[in-house]
């Protein structure tokens, strides 16, 4: 019995062995895990139906278009099992960087075929303790046994072996442009001259004379000894490059060499056993299709100017606080019955933990909602506390600084500490509360004017203001401010200075100062700063209130959350297609018009967690969230090829 | 004509223009000499322009800024400064319309074809043909214009959305004499009441797409 129960023990570990997960052979050094849940996927969609779409014979063309075979039409076809897991992912070793894409096999035959057929030579193909290897250059290669592949390229970020252009530029340069001899010649030639005039007794006074008769021979000579020079300096270059050529060369060489054996290590610790240096993923949600995980999402750097001088920003000028401002991210797509939904996490470290709390304390100001329109076409809101936002920015910031070794701590630590005597936080929060909004209102024809020339009956040209109707955005941003004194004086003033006019009950920015073509108005009432192009949106603050109220759905969403977006994507294409000058690209709207609904995306903090959700609801009648998002991308593909 | 490429390239960047008008002046006095101006106005499109602009990138082309599109101007005109015949160069540059002229004097409108050869010669890397687009003749007082194709192959290249940009687009060319004018041999050109101006105008997809349809001969008295 035990012998029995034992051979069942040992097939069974052998089994999980060999069946184990993907995700467990990447290391904790990675930075970024994608993984595709197959048989998440082909729950709410068939593998034929998705193989007979346009996606797939679009993907299936673009791919595989070089390859000396039909393209694939099977999933089948290529002997990868669709069924199962897929994983992408970033490895930050030292000195270098490995970005992996794996996946299951479900015949080896055909997977062998397809990816040999065109690529596989004597000189790329080898079978390395097991493992088929089929390198497509020194740091890019196909590895798989029996069961799964792996596809692997690397980026060599170390200094040994790298080579700089820019040393390499001015160091070139010194020595082939440099010339300062030629002076010295000149002047050399110059003096002997002088002298042996003088001394045959043929001296005549001034200089100008003696450069009259020997300036033909100093140049002659002058040129000589430059071509002379020149020559050397050439020989000197030359040498130069040679043993630039020649380090370089081995340079290259040893950054192969190191590539190499590091991928292979690499490789053979993927398709060995068990990893003990796996990255631990907790956040990847079964029956999610799609989730990512991405490790230290630097929030300081969470805006699009990343590089130059706005990076330095972000992560020099700050001595390494980004690092303090970061956490882990997960995210998880799922195709529900009803609809598609993206729901995310970031979790921060305990430091900012409590800090975050108090930022995030507070709800959008209930009297934003009374000015919002139940028929608006969109709208984003934010809520957060401006006071408690630099009061413990100042203090994770002080903290930070005074237990730093960062070379100029001490400074930006003393610096901080007088700027938070001269800043009033309250203040400032008072001015600004952390409280926005941003709406659609709608899109409406608006007359526009512009310059044109017309002719007379001798075609002599005039300037001429004309009129036209163009279709524009009517939009509307709200920002929470409660220090009215300020807000009133700041209004006088530039009505006062010209830079605002009158109108009822608001402010029309004068057109010297508004870039946009249609007029902006500015209003404030009930704590809130009104910015607007729509006329209707000020007669709602005139009044009050919207006629139209707001659903409990809508204000339940803006007030529970730090922050709420909502999107008529329907009423939004109908809109669009109003206009007779629509970007043809825009045209594909006709035909999936109908099919759009809402997009709805929420944010909250909860436990120390910065929790996202983004929804798109499917229409009734649709049977499946994934069916209904192929069938559109398969119509937008079919518009974009007729046209 | 191929410096229209500089105005094609900053098209592709205000790809969701829908309409704009080129107008091209030139007056030629007795003696052969005369001036020229050049006028692209964006008036009509100030609005999505103004939008475009805030971007950096609008499908995978770079939005220029202000400051860029001034600075090109600037280097196109300071270019044309130093072309023998042609004097009094003068730009203008309105933001607040979009409007951007170009003039100059010139002892020989074919002065103009050096213009065009030179800024060709600094922006196409492959062999070009000297093409005479301008011609003026005292003896036989005959004026020529004559277009070429060079834009087309541009044109040929982009993408339906993307040649949307010139539907509705107006290309106007004005001619203005000394001496009345006896016939035109574009019949859509018109002469003007008092026989010392023609007018030809063009819808400028038909120019992109051949620039022959610009190709005329003015007989003067």
């Amino acid at each position: 019995m035990k012998l029995i129960f034992s051979i069942l023990l040992l097939t069974a570990s052998a089994f999980t062995v060999n069946s184990q997960s993907l995700i467990s052979k990447f290391n904790n050094d990675a930075s970024l895990l994608l993984s595709v849940n197959g048989g998440s996927l082909f729950e709410n969609i068939g593998v034929t139906e998705v193989e007979n779409s346009l996606l797939f014979k679009e993907l299936s063309h673009e791919m595989f278009r070089r390859k000396p075979m039909a393209n694939p039409t099977q999933f089948s076809d290529l002997g990868i099992n669709v069924q199962e897991q897929f994983y992408f992912g970033i490895e930050n070793a030292e000195d270098i960087i490995y970005y992996m894409f794996t996946y299951k096999i479900s015949d080896i035959t055909k997977f062998e075929t397809f990816v040999k057929t065109g690529d596989a030579t004597e000189e790329n193909f080898t079978i390395v303790n097991g493992l088929n290897i089929l390198s497509y250059s020194s740091d890019s290669k196909l590895v798989w046994n029996n069961e799964y592949a792996l596809f692997i390229t690397s980026t060599y970020v170390g200094e040994e072996y790298s080579y700089s252009y820019y040393d390499s530029y001015y160091d070139y340069s010194d020595s082939y442009y440099y010339d300062s001899y030629s002076e010295d010649a000149v002047e050399t030639v110059a003096v002997e001259v002088v002298e042996m005039k003088c001394e045959e007794g043929k001296c005549e006074s001034g200089e100008g004379a003696v450069e009259e008769i020997d300036y033909t021979q100093q140049e002659k000579e002058r040129q000589e000894k430059y071509k002379k020079e020149q020559e050397r300096r050439e020989k000197e270059r030359q040498l130069k490059e040679e043993k630039r050529e020649k380090e370089r060369e081995e340079k290259r060489l040893k950054k192969e060499q190191f590539i190499e054996s590091h991928m292979m290590e690499r490789i053979t610790n993927f398709f060995s056993g068990n990893n003990d240096d796996k990255v631990e993923i907790t956040g990847f949600e079964n029956d999610a299709v799609v989730s990512l995980w991405y490790r230290n999402v630097n929030l300081m750097n969470l805006n699009p100017y990343s590089y130059g001088y706005y990076g330095m920003l972000g992560s020099g000028a700050y001595f390494g606080l980004g690092h303090y401002f970061s956490g882990d991210y997960y995210g998880n797509l799922f195709f529900k019955e009803d609809q598609v939904s993206l729901e995310s996490k970031i979790s921060y470290s305990d430091e900012l933990k409590e800090s975050l709390k108090k930022i995030y304390s507070t709800k959008l100001n209930k009297n934003f909602l009374k000015y919002m329109s139940g028929d608006v076409l969109g709208y984003s809101s934010v809520s957060f506390s401006t006071e408690d936002m630099i009061t413990e920015t100042e203090k994770i910031s002080q903290d930070f600084f005074e237990h730093s070794d960062e070379e100029f701590s001490a400074e930006i630590s003393a610096y901080i500490d007088l700027m938070s005597v001269i800043i009033d936080e309250e203040a400032i929060g008072d001015l600004v509360t952390g409280d926005a909004l941003f709406m659609l209102n709608d899109f409406a024809y608006q007359t526009v004017e512009y310059t044109s020339y017309e002719y007379d009956e001798n075609f002599n040209s005039t300037r001429v203001k004309k009129t036209k109707q163009e279709l524009l955005p009517e939009f509307t941003i709200m920002i929470g401010s409660k220090n009215e004194r300020i807000i009133t004086k700041l209004f006088k003033l530039a009505v006062k200075r010209n830079l605002l006019s009158v109108k009822n009950s608001y402010f029309i920015i004068k057109d010297k100062y508004n870039d946009f073509p249609f007029e902006m108005y500015l209003a404030y009432k009930d704590e809130i700063l009104f910015l607007s192009n729509s006329t209707q949106q000020m007669a709602i603050v005139n009044a009050g209130k919207a006629d139209v109220k707001l659903s409990s759905e809508h204000k339940k969403m803006i007030k529970k959350n730090i922050s709420a977006s909502y999107l008529n994507m329907n009423l939004m294409a109908e809109k669009v297609l109003m206009d007779a000058d629509i970007n043809k690209d825009l045209r594909v709207l006709y035909e999936i018009k109908d099919d759009l609904r809402s997009f709805y995306a929420t944010s909250k903090f909860n436990k120390g967690t910065l929790e996202s959700s983004m929804v798109m609801p499917i229409p009734d009648g649709e049977t499946s969230s994934a069916i209904y998002l192929l069938n559109m991308i398969d119509t937008v593909i079919a518009h974009e090829t007729k046209h | 004509m191929k410096y229209s490429t500089y105005i094609f390239l900053v098209l592709i960047a205000f790809f969701q223009v829908s309409c704009f008008e080129v107008i091209e002046e030139v007056k030629i006095h007795q003696d052969g000499s005369g001036t020229f101006k050049y006028t692209v106005n964006f008036s009509q499109s100030a609005a999505k322009i103004k939008s475009l602009l805030l971007m950096d990138e609008v499908e995978g082309y770079k939005v220029p800024t202000e400051h860029k599109m001034v600075s090109e101007f600037h280097d196109i005109c300071n270019l044309t400064k130093s072309i023998e015949g042609i004097s009094n160069v003068t730009r203008l540059t309105d933001f607040e319309n979009y409007i951007f002229i170009y003039g100059c004097d010139f002892k020989k409108v074919e002065n103009l074809n050096t213009i065009i050869d030179s800024l060709s010669k600094k922006t196409e890397s492959v062999d070009y043909l000297k093409t005479d687009y301008f011609s003026y003749s005292k003896e036989t007082k005959i004026f020529r214009r004559v277009g070429d194709d060079i834009f087309k192959e541009a044109y040929d290249k982009l993408s339906e959305s993307k040649k949307a940009i010139f539907t509705g687009a107006q290309y106007t060319s004005v001619y203005r004499f000394e001496s009345e004018v006896d016939r035109v041999s574009e019949e859509n050109a018109i002469v003007s009441v008092n026989k010392k101006a023609v007018l030809h105008k063009l819808e400028l997809v038909l120019l992109a797409k051949k620039g022959s349809a610009i190709n005329k001969q003015i007989y003067l008295k």
